[in-house]
């Protein structure tokens, strides 16, 4: 029996169903195959109140997509089997995912032609090395939620 | 002594893997009082709470607590199995014994098991009843007691590695978030650390990106007063976060700070605001990051800033990020400050160079520095690239240098010229253009220097180029050459009005002139020409200072 570790230090994709009638917090799938990243991703955004679940390849990542439809989805570009690209195109063209806003990481100076994106809900391309303190902030601009850290005032 | 979870030790995984093998894991302390860990069936929960397997244990607590033993057969059908601890205790600790884990596996002979008719008794349980709870599949032989003892112990230390493992990926994450976010932040900065880009605006950039990064509430850069290189920057105050007082007040608190700040010394990190003194200080923050901007030695100013948004101590690690930033924004000042120092010395040797070709002749005194200012005015009005508008401000400036290899004779004879000494002081653009070729930096200026004697109708020296085919910079000198000449007095005649000189423009426009630049040069705001030429007159008659060189900064 698959147990519910929810905001636990499970192992990348370890966390187990989540479906959208029982979620408290928000869901994000995060997709790379550097496993690293997610865990740099998952702790960030853990440690801020979402839910995490992890995929190391864009195939896996869309299977799990379909299956637990996460509020929004944060993707590496190059990975094995399916790209990132691939995987927001996959992602929009499916009617359960058709809305879930994606985030893309890619590497630096990489960028992304204007016609790729298209068919794609990809609302923000984030180079790295990335702040994860920037994803987090993305994330929970998506979700239109309030930033965790105050914007900067001016002197008063 | 540990708590409960730490004796344990143990995730669900493991308690239900144990509960699915028909284990038990149970405490036993040096006196034998034995309890289990985790679920626990009630025929192993009625063994091990009972004051009769207390007795046993106490007996044979010796064997139990040997580190070598593996399984120890407490009763007929009752095996213990300690296990290994998960951690070593710490030295102090040794002298008193502490409770040691151990499994509990029964066998076969638990049915024929007399002290569990004692237990039962004990308990005022029916022995017979008891026994027909017992489900025989559960029951092992002693060698596999022996294996399962073995294999779970296995299971445990692997499954101790691995909660281990996992505390340390946990730390190495964030650490490696951490190091992200540094880098991220270097990243940004560096790339935004060029010279282009306005020094203000970049400070003010970084400051509230290491202000986010390292999570203080509040971030000030200040930079020194008395530091004339930092131009429009000295004694500047660049803020983020909430600061509860005004920028005035914030710039004394800075100032006190720095004169703290030993020469040399390196970051700060005050834990209680209230020991440094300083009045209402302590409002703003209680705990304090400070970090010198040094150069060589010499302060450039300060980064500081108050208390964590999440309320942690300031650690050495946010020292060390502030301080590595601290080193690279001390670069950019420097480098700003070398940049304001190279172009200070190259605008101070061309204006100096220049007004002594101008000294030449009491007539032309001002005459480039006049020629350049009213030839970026015509190229701004033009429409140019502004890094253009500036070229050709320099090139105005250095439009007549050939008139070095002119003899003064004949640049400062009055009345008529040879047509042999016409010939000579036609030749200074092209000795202007020879003078400046060697000049990296100058090479681009050639242009306006060799051909602002050209004449739109191609009558001009030295090439006789005609419309177009004379370059821009050229034309735009021509025009502003010529207006000068006009205005003042030369050697030869008397200056024109000012009315007279515009007409005199508007005649020679498709002759002399480019005629669309000659439409923008007559609609040219004159006010700080003419204050220039009355500025070049004074100078021009005070006996105190007869080679007046123009201020090295008026560029």
């Amino acid at each position: 029996m698959a147990t519910v570790r929810k905001g636990g230090m499970g192992t990348p994709g370890e966390e187990g169903m989540l479906m959208d009638s029982q979620r408290t917090r928000p869901l994000i799938l995060a997709a790379d195959d550097e496993v690293h990243i997610l865990h740099v991703l998952g702790l960030k955004l853990r440690n801020a109140g979402f839910d995490v679940i992890t995929a190391e390849d864009g195939e896996e990542a869309l299977d799990m997509a379909l299956q637990h439809r996460p509020d929004v989805v944060i993707t590496d570009y190059q990975m094995p089997r399916m790209s990132g690209l691939e995987l927001c195109q996959q992602l929009k063209a499916n009617e359960l995912t058709a809305s879930t806003p994606t985030l893309m990481l890619t590497a630096r100076g990489f960028s992304l032609a204007p016609e790729d994106l298209e068919r794609t809900n990809i609302t923000g391309v984030i180079s790295k090395p990335f702040s994860p303190r920037e994803v987090l902030l993305r994330v929970q601009e998506l979700l239109g939620m309030t930033p965790t850290q105050p914007e900067a005032l001016p002197v008063l | 002594m540990p708590n409960q979870s730490e004796v344990a030790g143990l995730g669900d995984r493991v308690t239900e893997r144990l509960a699915a093998l028909g284990v038990t894991l149970v405490n036993v302390s040096p006196g034998g009082v034995t309890s289990p860990v985790g679920p626990c069936r009630d025929i192993e929960r009625l063994i091990v709470t009972s004051p009769v397997f207390v007795g046993y244990c106490r007996a044979r607590w010796a064997e139990l607590a040997e580190p070598s033993r593996d399984l120890v057969e407490l009763l007929p059908g009752i095996w213990l199995a300690p296990l290994p601890e998960p951690r070593r205790r710490r030295v102090s600790e040794r002298r008193d014994p502490l409770p040691i884990r151990a499994l509990l596996l029964a066998g076969h002979d638990l049915l024929e098991c007399e002290p569990l008719r004692a237990i039962c008794d004990h308990a005022g349980l029916d022995h017979t009843a008891t026994l027909t709870r017992i489900n025989p599949a559960t029951l092992m032989t002693a060698p596999e007691a022996h294996r399962t003892a073995m294999l779970i112990a296995w299971m445990l230390d692997d499954s101790n590695q691995i909660d281990r493992r996992f505390s340390e990926l946990h730390t190495v994450s964030s650490q490696l978030g951490e190091s992200y976010e540094e880098l991220s932040l270097l990243y940004r900065l560096s790339s935004n650390m060029t010279i282009n880009q306005p020094a203000a605006a970049f400070l003010t950039d970084a400051c509230m990106e290491l202000q986010q990064v390292v999570g203080l509430r509040w971030m000030a850069l200040q930079l020194v007063d008395e530091e004339p290189r930092l131009n429009e920057l000295q004694g500047q105050i660049f803020t983020a976060g909430a600061i509860r007082c005004d920028a005035k007040l914030l710039k004394r608190i800075g100032a006190l700070l720095m004169r703290r700040q030993d020469a040399g010394a390196g970051p700060m990190v005050v834990d209680d605001t209230q020991t440094l003194g300083i009045p209402t200080l302590n409002r703003l923050a209680g705990q304090l990051l400070v970090v010198p901007l040094m150069r060589e030695d010499k302060p450039l100013g300060i980064l500081y800033g108050g208390d964590k948004i999440d309320e942690s101590h300031i650690s050495s690690v946010d020292s060390k990020l502030v301080n590595s930033l601290a080193n690279s924004l001390s670069m950019f000042l420097e480098n700003m400050m070398l940049y304001e120092d190279m172009s200070a010395m190259f605008m101070g040797t061309l204006h100096a160079l220049t007004a002594s070709i101008d000294a030449k002749d009491r007539y032309t005194r001002g005459h480039s520095e006049r020629v350049a200012m009213l030839s970026r005015q015509l190229a701004e009005a033009a429409g140019l690239e502004p890094a253009m508008v500036e070229r050709i401000y320099l090139a105005g400036l250095v439009h007549d240098v050939g008139k070095i290899g002119v003899p003064e004779r004949v640049l400062c004879k009055p009345g008529r010229l040879t047509d042999a000494e016409f010939e000579q002081i036609k030749s200074h653009p092209e000795i202007g253009g020879r003078i400046l070729q060697d000049i990296r930096q100058m090479k681009d200026l050639i242009p306006g220097v060799l051909h602002h004697h050209e004449r739109w109708d191609g009558r001009g020296y030295p090439t006789g180029l005609a419309g177009t085919d004379i370059p821009l910079f050229g034309r735009v000198i021509c025009l502003a050459d010529s207006f000068d000449a006009m205005s003042s007095t030369r050697t030869y005649r008397a200056s024109m009005s000012h009315e007279k000189v515009l007409a005199e423009v508007r005649r020679c426009a498709g002759t002399q002139f480019d005629p669309e630049l000659t439409e923008v040069f007559l609609r040219l705001e004159f006010g700080p020409y003419l204050s220039l030429v009355e500025k070049h007159q004074v100078q021009q008659t005070d006996p105190h200072n007869p080679v007046a060189l123009p201020a090295a900064n008026a560029a």
